[in-house]
């Protein structure tokens, strides 16, 4: 029932949008922000609600669509899935505070893009059928696209939006055959059925393979990870924070619910396989993080070898692997968020985004440096930071699985602390080369949430842990899986 | 045939067409006793011809659903009635109807002084419901030969144009062409088996145990001419300079109303009466055709710049799919074609329609992408809805398109076609790509020149809402088309 209602506001909210004139700008803003809003403060219900005792499905809501061949939208929530809706619902109230000034182009078509964008992410994240999952993961390109390509700052966009588009697209039309081989195979595309079906090793192999074509290209992973540079540069602030913030999870949570769900013995037998690449991937773009002169291509290439590192977490084969790869999913979508913000800032205020013009901001813009600080540190993982708890916890399990992969892996830290500190020494300190006006209380209120939920996961994590462990220990201790 | 029965069977099925035909001798009296002079034929005539016209579609439109005679053959197995000639003339009508209802606005605008033109839809009307009746291959080629008339009248139809001369005459001579070997693969199967009838064949085939060369190079002689008047893959040559060259409503008729009927045709002559050479024959026929036209519209739309052109490529590439569908040779696929000619002839009226607006706002009727730049600031609702139509039409979920692919696929998967269903992912992610540069075009690229709001014609905005409403909100209840499309494959397969 309270899905439903989550969903039914979001649908008032955008047919809201669609009736009040185009000229009513404040309105429009003020009307949007009040839905979503309203929206993430039902998702904690979700949240106050929930059973942590029972890895089962709940609040599920059955709605019957094609009955004769049994396939139905079934949504529900689980330990798993529970915190992305949450982060889902927490960063669109933000993108669009952050956005209030924002005003090129259409803003109606702006807030509709991502309004729809917030319903179709709630369902992607709460679906329990494969079909619609594979729906909603799709649809979620058309509105971004959109905004990428209206919104965008220069004339780059186009190529972004188009890089955007097609690498995913490629990848997910071979998981369609995946799914629908499944679909054929055992008449159903329940993920609660299916969980209970075993398919052949060498089925499992191949459907791992379809299914990896299309999360890859979402988490990135390494060779397919070229348009997430572009896309989060070209991105408007509030499309790049959406960006890196949420559709980069859907990858991560792809593959844990149903790569590692549905095809344990394969993910087995791939290990070796994603351990590689992830580390190449951490490795790689964390160097070429180091050398970019473009605050938002930095920060992206982070968020690559964030994601990879999340992905070594995912397929160490352990609970406590899993629960930091879902935190550090997390705690990513909190951290990349903050600087995407912070960028945001700058950006609003003197349009460029080339490193070397802005030096010796912590002498008038101090609050601002001090938040920038902290998420700064939160990127290379102080302790403290809910950074921390993730990437500490990955590296256990790492260690766990194989010890050398750990040894790449940990280098991630001492790379992040060179790409992060070395970039907040440009920016903050040094010869003062430009003076700007502090943070107002709107940008204010944009960062705190963030800080707040940075340092709550960071100080106090088994509060997100208690409520995964049911879940993730029914995965990965499930039958199948061993 | 049993005479005592003429009225109780073979008329009571036929009332459509015969409906059809005497309208067709009405409307002409009307138009040529009423347009006396050239001045009153378009402010007195067209209107009321348009209300004529579109009268009459509906009224055949209620015959054909009230069909009292089910599932027979009729004027000695010449003709046929079952699920599928009903639904599929059902689909045509309402296609027409669509054309009807956008021509006033191009009538006026193009100075159209031609009251015949209505007189041509009702002959289309009629042609196809005989075509899709047909159960026979003399009775297919003559409903056949009845549209292609039609359509080579209609195709050169602007007289001070070179182009449309030019695409007149291109079709004309290869649908001729198309029609020869139509008849030369009907005389070699009548050579073969002895008969035409499409029942008679079904149970002549039924249990072939030796290979004629004569059937296979027959059909296959056939089924080309048939997939020429569709438009696969590898007779394709003339879509594009037809499409472009004859008038933008000709086009939409050209585009959007033959393809149910050709499908039902090559559907029963696969399905119903030649189904026991699927293995041997059809799949890899199909298979072939579907992969070429998909390669074909893939590659050829990316270097396109005029719009229509660009149009015409994809709607290969859709023929290619349907194609693909085909080749399965399961009830899923039977269904996921069906499926996805009503999709895609809902898709291309909207498309199509979009394009005469164009071509009735812009000077020459040669739409380049240029014509189209910043459509979303001149008229920001019908920009939405054609993005979000070009969307379905690349087979984006949550739209229409998606689904109509997604039960193609599910065909091809059930019967194994893996490597072909790849190569069909592959050409989809090609084809996008210039799906979305439309899109670029529409929405991303600035407008140098003055814009002005252009609104839609009235006729055109009413057509457009239908097609928009159930494409775009197709996932909210695809019961009924799911379910129907199975009932029609079940009936043509058993």
């Amino acid at each position: 029932m309270l899905l439903t209602f989550l969903l039914l506001v979001l649908v008032v909210g955008i047919f809201g949008l669609i009736i009040i004139p185009s000229n009513q700008k404040l309105i429009m803003r003020q009307y949007a922000l009040s839905i979503t809003s309203l929206v993430f403060v039902f998702s904690l219900f979700l949240w106050l609600g929930f059973d942590q005792s029972t890895s089962k499905f709940q609040y599920v809501v059955d709605w019957l669509w094609l009955p004769a061949s049994n396939i139905n939208l079934v949504l529900g929530v689980d330990g798993i899935s529970l915190f992305f809706v949450i982060l889902t619902t927490l960063i669109f109230p933000l993108c669009l505070l952050a956005s209030w000034s924002f005003d090129k182009g259409d803003v109606k078509t702006y807030l509709i893009s991502f309004l729809s964008m917030e319903l179709v992410l709630i369902l992607v994240f709460t679906n329990l059928d494969l079909l619609f999952f594979y729906i909603f993961f799709e649809a979620v390109l058309i509105p971004m696209f959109l905004v990428i390509g209206i919104y965008g700052s220069r004339q780059r966009k186009i190529r972004a939006a188009y890089m955007f588009f097609l690498y995913t697209l490629f990848g997910s039309l071979f998981m369609l055959i995946g799914v629908i081989y499944i679909y054929l195979f055992s008449g159903s595309t329940n993920f609660e059925s299916l969980s209970t079906v075993g398919f052949s090793f060498y089925d499992q192999k191949w459907l791992w393979l379809a299914f990896f074509a299309s999360f890859a290209a979402k988490v990135p992973m390494l060779p397919v990870h070229i348009w997430l540079p572009e896309a989060h540069v070209e991105a408007p602030t509030a499309g790049s924070v959406i960006l890196a913030g949420i559709l980069l999870k859907l990858g991560s949570y792809g593959f844990l619910r149903f790569s590692l769900g549905l095809f344990p013995e394969a993910s087995v037998y791939f290990t070796p396989f994603i351990f590689s690449l992830s580390l190449l991937g951490v490795v790689y773009t964390s160097l070429t993080a180091i050398r970019q002169t473009d605050l938002k291509r930095l920060i992206a290439y982070t968020s690559v070898a964030h994601m990879n590192l999340v992905m070594i977490g995912l397929f160490t084969g352990t609970v406590i692997g899993v629960e930091a790869a879902i935190l550090q999913s997390l705690s990513h979508g909190f951290v990349s968020s903050a600087l995407f913000l912070i960028i945001g800032v700058l950006y609003d205020r003197w349009h460029s985004r080339v490193v070397k013009y802005y030096g010796g901001l912590t002498h008038t813009m101090p609050v601002f440096i001090i938040i920038f600080l902290f998420f700064t540190m939160a990127n290379l993982g102080l302790p403290g930071t809910s950074s921390f708890v993730g990437e500490f916890l990955l590296l256990v399990s790492a260690f766990e699985a194989n010890t050398t992969a750990c040894f790449f892996a940990a280098t991630s830290m001492i790379l992040g602390g060179g790409y992060s500190l070395w970039l907040f020494n440009r920016i903050a300190y040094g010869n003062i080369k430009i003076v700007g006006v502090d943070l107002n209380f709107r940008e204010f209120t944009v960062f705190l949430p963030l800080v707040l939920g940075t340092l709550f996961m960071g100080i106090y994590p088994n509060v997100f842990f208690s409520v995964m462990h049911a879940a993730v220990s029914n995965l990965v201790w499930s039958d199948l899986w061993m | 045939m049993k005479f005592a029965l003429i009225f109780q069977n073979d008329t009571a099925a036929f009332l459509p067409e015969m409906f059809l035909a005497i309208a067709i001798l009405v409307v002409l009296l009307h138009g040529s006793f009423l347009g006396v002079t050239a001045a009153s034929l378009y402010t007195y005539l067209t209107p009321s011809m348009i209300r004529l016209t579109s009268a009459t579609l509906f009224l055949s439109l209620l015959l054909v659903l009230n069909n009292p005679v089910e599932s027979q053959t009729l004027w000695n197995a010449m003709f046929i009635t079952d699920h599928l000639s009903t639904w599929a003339k059902f689909i045509i009508l309402i296609g027409l109807l669509f054309c009807v209802s956008v021509s006033e606005a191009y009538m006026f605008s193009a100075r159209f002084r031609a009251y015949e033109f209505f007189v041509f839809i009702l002959g289309i009307a009629l042609s196809l419901c005989l075509l899709i009746s047909s159960y026979d291959l003399l009775s297919i080629y003559l409903s056949m030969e009845f549209l292609s008339l039609i359509f080579y009248v209609l195709a050169c139809w602007k007289k001070n144009s070179y182009f449309s001369a030019e695409a007149g005459l291109k079709y004309f001579i290869l649908g001729s062409v198309a029609s020869i070997f139509f008849l030369f693969g009907a005389s070699l199967i009548y050579f073969a088996l002895g008969t035409t009838n499409l029942g008679s064949l079904a149970l002549l085939t039924e249990n072939l145990t030796t290979s004629s060369p004569f059937i296979y190079f027959g059909l296959i002689c056939l089924v080309s001419a048939l997939l020429f008047k569709l438009g696969a893959a590898p007779y394709h040559m003339w879509i594009a300079d037809v499409y472009e060259g004859a008038p933008t409503l000709v086009s939409l008729i050209f585009a959007v109303v033959p393809k149910v009927a050709f499908f039902a045709v090559v559907l029963r002559l696969s399905f119903t009466s030649f189904w026991s050479l699927f293995p041997t024959l059809w799949e890899d026929f199909f298979c072939v055709c579907g992969l070429t036209s998909l390669f074909i519209g893939c590659l050829c739309g990316l270097g396109e710049t005029k719009i229509k052109r660009l149009l015409a490529f994809s709607s290969v590439g859709h023929v290619g799919f349907l194609c693909l569908g085909l080749a399965s040779g399961s009830v899923e696929g039977v269904q996921g074609v069906l499926f996805y000619l009503v999709i895609y002839m809902l898709t291309a009226a909207f498309l199509w329609i979009y394009i005469l607006h164009l071509d009735l706002t812009s000077d020459s009727s040669l739409l380049t992408f240029a014509d189209a730049i910043g459509l979303v600031r001149s008229n920001p609702f019908l920009g939405l809805g054609v993005v979000l139509m070009i969307f379905s039409l690349a087979g984006i979920p949550p739209f229409g398109g998606f689904f109509a692919k997604f039960n193609i696929f599910i065909g091809l998967v059930d019967s194994s076609f893996y490597i072909v269903a790849i190569f069909a992912v592959f050409t989809s992610v090609i084809s996008a790509f210039y799906y979305i540069r439309l899109i670029k075009i529409f929405y991303f690229e600035k407008n140098r020149n003055w814009f002005f709001f252009a609104p839609l014609n009235k006729g055109g905005s009413i057509v457009l809402v239908l097609c928009g409403l159930i494409i775009l909100f197709f996932m909210l209840s695809p019961n009924l088309f799911y379910l129907l499309a199975y009932k029609i494959g079940l009936s043509l397969m058993f």
